[in-house]
């Protein structure tokens, strides 16, 4: 019973959205548009049940002294104090909020992006092998698209950014496509299995 | 061959602390390059180009956080300063919440070097729902009903006649994530809105399919499609001097020769320590 | 004195005469019609450019309407030059509405009007545009069908994947060092294909973490997909006979914030030093971040990712990658479950066809198109 009604709610609205697709009418397009809405309603429980875990975990971390406690500490503490500050002076332009927002925040979040470049860089250098005839392919198109993307590749030869461009909007998307019709049928065939009720995982599995 | 072996085992940090460098020296001594600019960066400058000025205005949308603001800003500010420079007007508004801080900035940073005024020659209204810009495509006025800054959309004298996007000639969507996709699908397939993107150099590749399709009018990839744009803003003599994103390039070139050596440099290492092998002692000549 | 005015006179002549004769050209051959594929309501209208298009005098084209036969025009709107159509988003269904559509210039000059309707607006109940996707989509599931039918009455042989064969080996390999296993669901919400495929590959990693008591660590990024993530891990535990071994805490939200989540993860992965760690889903630029933390912790790799452009870098930082659709068919793989992997046939023969039909389109746009043909060739 316990699994069957979700089941059969996915069945049901499933099979009627697949139809409503291809529905333009009135009627269906007001079934859709309530959808979303419900989407927003339901987003909103289901943002406190994440903050609930978030605390809990943390609260637990702190009880039982694990490794790294003290961290939790400091994500409290600053969970805390920005609610705080946001709620009793606001979050407009200028504000305490805003300003922990753009000198705090901000850079903390481009600093982790930035961090990638680094990596990036690190990976390239350990994996990039002409160790096969298909790997030294590849090694030299990348040379050709990094060398197009600067000034020093035009600088060198006047056609390496065309053809840097042209590596990138024909092979390169050729391929891409590819693997995209792949998903494509792989996404419908999900869909389809979980609509259909055979793929049961989702549920904890059909035991 | 000691030495070339050990070309292919650079430890991590060395490698970390190199980049560094190729990132910092370059912003500090700056030189001015000219550089390539993509179809796609000047496809994106002409649709921009071709609205009438003083009247219907650009939709320009800040689907960006403060993680990948480094790239995208610059983006913003080149068009902002076409715009304004040539005397288009601009709707500003973002579907993210974080990016409502950095679109206002950009706006008023922009607005106040050419002396435009807000409600006249530009509006912000600051985050809106993604479901709420899909709205717009039906009825603008209740999709917005009031600016970032509290004030009744029927107050702006800009906004007067605007409908849906049937009165909004281009929208750019500068974005770090799928929500590029959604306005696409969405506000592109459902109310045939001219699109264009700005998008993070990572992002970039996924979206060209787009552009072959005509489904986006051109597209900014990354800190090169900014410094590409700023390019051409200077040279139509829309502003004196390029911007932080040509800047930034040289920074961009000098890291990319840099990969381009280590990538040598560990591939002069592999086959060296290949050779270094002991040969297979029944493998004749 | 004669001499002179003459061209005065002409100059004079022509300024009046400027303005007088400077009302733009028309636009071309309009036309309106109900707008195809919508919920009525609406009419598009359509013109060939004003000849005058193409400089830059013309402003755009005024659209005015009347309803009936005698009704009076109004103005409805106004689209920039260069466009050719536009969308009357106000038009009542069932009665006949005519349009007037004029180029108008700079000085609010307008051209003789080009007519066209009556038309009449309408409600639709099937998206003609979109009978193509249906036929598709009706082909693919009767495909589903038969392959479903055959694995009901006997195994059908699909290839092993190296990425998945490892999922096992890396339970094991997480008991045997009583270390945890790290699961991350990505950054995707609950309605994007990536992520539903995540949660069913984690209902499988969760039987076999209850089944041997392997500790199980699933940070989670989105509100929604927590939500469901720890459904999912507490049911397969029950499934499996252990629901002594789930707690709330092995599925926590981290943060919606992109590289906040991947700062948390890395923090976790230096901290916990999970044996192994699982990316499935959703993934963007944190992907690096994640697969090289991961990978200076020495822990057995194993991603799974549709997002085209992510998929090399877990390549390079991973043991093992599932590309696009084989994330997809993990599940089916996992469970060994005869009716999943009979979908998977029939997703190769939907690949099989979507093959035939664009070659067969490639050479008829090669045959019949005869500018590419020729260009290629060589041929005026």
């Amino acid at each position: 019973m316990k699994k069957n009604v979700p089941l059969a709610i996915v069945l049901v609205l499933g099979v009627l959205f697949a139809v409503q697709y291809f529905v333009p009418s009135r009627l269906s397009q007001r079934l859709y548009d309530t959808t979303l809405e419900w989407d927003i309603i339901i987003s909103i429980p289901a943002l406190a049940i994440a903050v609930d875990s978030l605390v809990r975990h943390h609260v637990v971390r702190i009880r039982q002294r694990r490794k790294g406690w003290g961290y939790s500490w400091v994500y409290l503490g600053a969970a805390a104090v920005m609610t705080a500050i946001g709620f009793s002076g606001g979050i407009s332009e200028g504000g305490l909020f805003m300003n922990l927002f753009t000198f705090a925040l901000a850079p903390m979040q481009s600093t982790m992006f930035a961090i990638l470049a680094f990596y990036m860089t690190s990976a390239a250098y350990r994996a990039f092998r002409a160790r096969s005839p298909e790997a030294t392919v590849l090694l030299l198109s990348a040379f050709v698209v990094m060398l197009g993307l600067i000034p020093v590749g035009a600088a060198l030869w006047r056609g390496l950014p065309g053809l840097s461009e042209w590596m990138m909007q024909v092979p390169n998307m050729a391929s891409k496509r590819g693997i995209t019709f792949g998903i494509g049928l792989g996404s419908a065939a999900t869909i389809l299995k979980i609509i259909l009720g055979l793929e049961r995982s989702w549920l904890g599995g059909s035991e | 061959m000691k030495f070339l072996i050990a070309l292919s085992k650079i430890d991590r940090r060395v490698v970390y602390l190199l980049l560094a460098l190729a990132v910092v020296v370059p912003m500090i001594v700056s030189f001015n390059v000219r550089f390539h600019v993509d179809r796609s960066t000047r496809d994106l400058f002409e649709a921009v180009d071709r609205i009438p000025p003083g009247g219907q205005p650009l939709m320009l949308v800040f689907d960006y956080d403060p993680q990948i603001m480094p790239e995208l800003d610059p983006m913003a500010t080149a068009i902002l300063r076409h715009c304004f420079a040539r005397g288009i007007r601009v709707v500003g508004v973002t579907t993210g919440a974080q990016g409502a801080a950095l679109g206002e900035r950009a706006m008023a940073r922009a607005a106040a070097e050419h002396g435009k005024r807000i409600g006249e020659d530009y509006c912000y209204f600051g985050y809106k729902l993604f479901l709420s810009m899909i709205y717009f495509g039906e009825n603008a006025r209740r999709a917005l009903p009031v600016d970032h800054y509290g004030r009744p959309f029927d107050s702006l004298p800009m906004m007067r006649g605007i409908r849906n996007y049937d009165d909004i000639p281009l929208v750019i969507d500068l974005a770090g994530s799928s929500i590029l996709n959604s306005w696409i699908v969405y506000m592109g397939a459902r109310y045939h809105v001219r699109l264009g993107a700005g998008v993070t150099a990572v992002m970039a590749p996924d979206f060209y399919q787009f552009l072959q399709t005509g489904q986006l009018a051109g597209q900014l990839s990354g800190m090169k499609g900014a410094a590409e744009y700023e390019q051409l803003v200077v040279e139509r003599g829309y502003a004196p001097a390029k911007g932080l994103a040509s800047r930034a390039m040289n920074a961009i070139s000098a890291s990319h020769l840099l990969l381009i050596a280590l990538i040598v440099m560990g591939n002069v290492g592999y086959f060296a320590a290949r050779r270094a092998k002991p040969k297979n002692p029944q493998g004749g000549a | 004195m004669t001499r002179a005015t003459g061209p005065i006179a002409l100059a004079l002549l022509l300024a009046l005469a400027g303005p007088l004769g400077a009302a733009p050209a028309p636009p071309g051959d309009a036309r309106a019609y109900d707008t195809p594929d919508d919920q009525g309501g609406s009419i598009t209208v359509e013109w060939r450019l004003s000849p005058d298009d193409a400089g830059t005098r013309l402003a755009g084209y005024e659209v005015h309407r009347a309803a009936g036969d005698t009704g009076r025009f109004q103005p409805v709107g106004q689209v920039p030059r260069g466009n050719t159509a536009y969308n009357d988003g106000e038009a009542a269904d069932g009665i006949d509405y005519r349009y007037r559509v004029a180029a108008v210039d700079a000085d609010g000059a307008a051209s003789a009007p080009a007519e066209a309707g009556p038309a009449r607006a309408r409600e639709q109940w099937f998206k003609a545009g979109k009978a193509n996707v249906l036929v598709a989509t009706a082909l693919f599931v009767a495909m589903v069908l038969v392959f479903l039918e055959r694995a009901r009455r006997g195994r059908l042989f699909i290839r092993r994947l190296a990425g998945l064969d490892a999922v096992e080996e890396a339970v094991g390999r997480a008991t045997e060092m009583g270390r945890p296993i790290l699961y991350c669901l990505g950054i995707g919400l609950l309605d994007y294909i990536s992520t539903l495929a995540a949660l069913n590959i984690l209902g499988q990693v969760a039987r076999k973490t209850a089944e041997y008591g392997t500790p199980l660590v699933v940070p989670t990024c989105e509100p929604i997909v927590h939500t469901v993530a720890r459904e999912v891990v507490k049911e397969s535990y029950a499934a499996k006979g252990r629901p002594d071994l789930f707690s709330d805490d092995m599925v926590y939200f981290v943060t919606s914030d992109q590289m906040g989540y991947a700062a948390a993860l890395s923090g976790i992965m230096a901290r916990e030093r999970p044996a192994t760690n699982l990316f499935m889903g959703y993934y963007a630029a944190e992907a690096l971040v994640l697969a090289e933390s991961g990978a200076a912790t020495g822990a057995i790799q194993i991603a799974g990712t549709d997002q085209i452009t992510q998929l090399p870098f877990f390549i390079t930082a991973c043991d093992f990658t599932l590309m696009g659709e084989e994330l997809y068919a993990a599940s089916a793989y996992l469970s060994q479950e005869p009716l999943l992997v009979g979908t998977i046939k029939a997703q190769d023969f939907g690949k099989v066809l979507i093959i035939l039909l664009v070659a067969v389109g490639s050479l008829a746009a090669l045959a019949f198109r005869s500018d590419v043909f020729s260009g290629w060739f060589g041929i005026k």
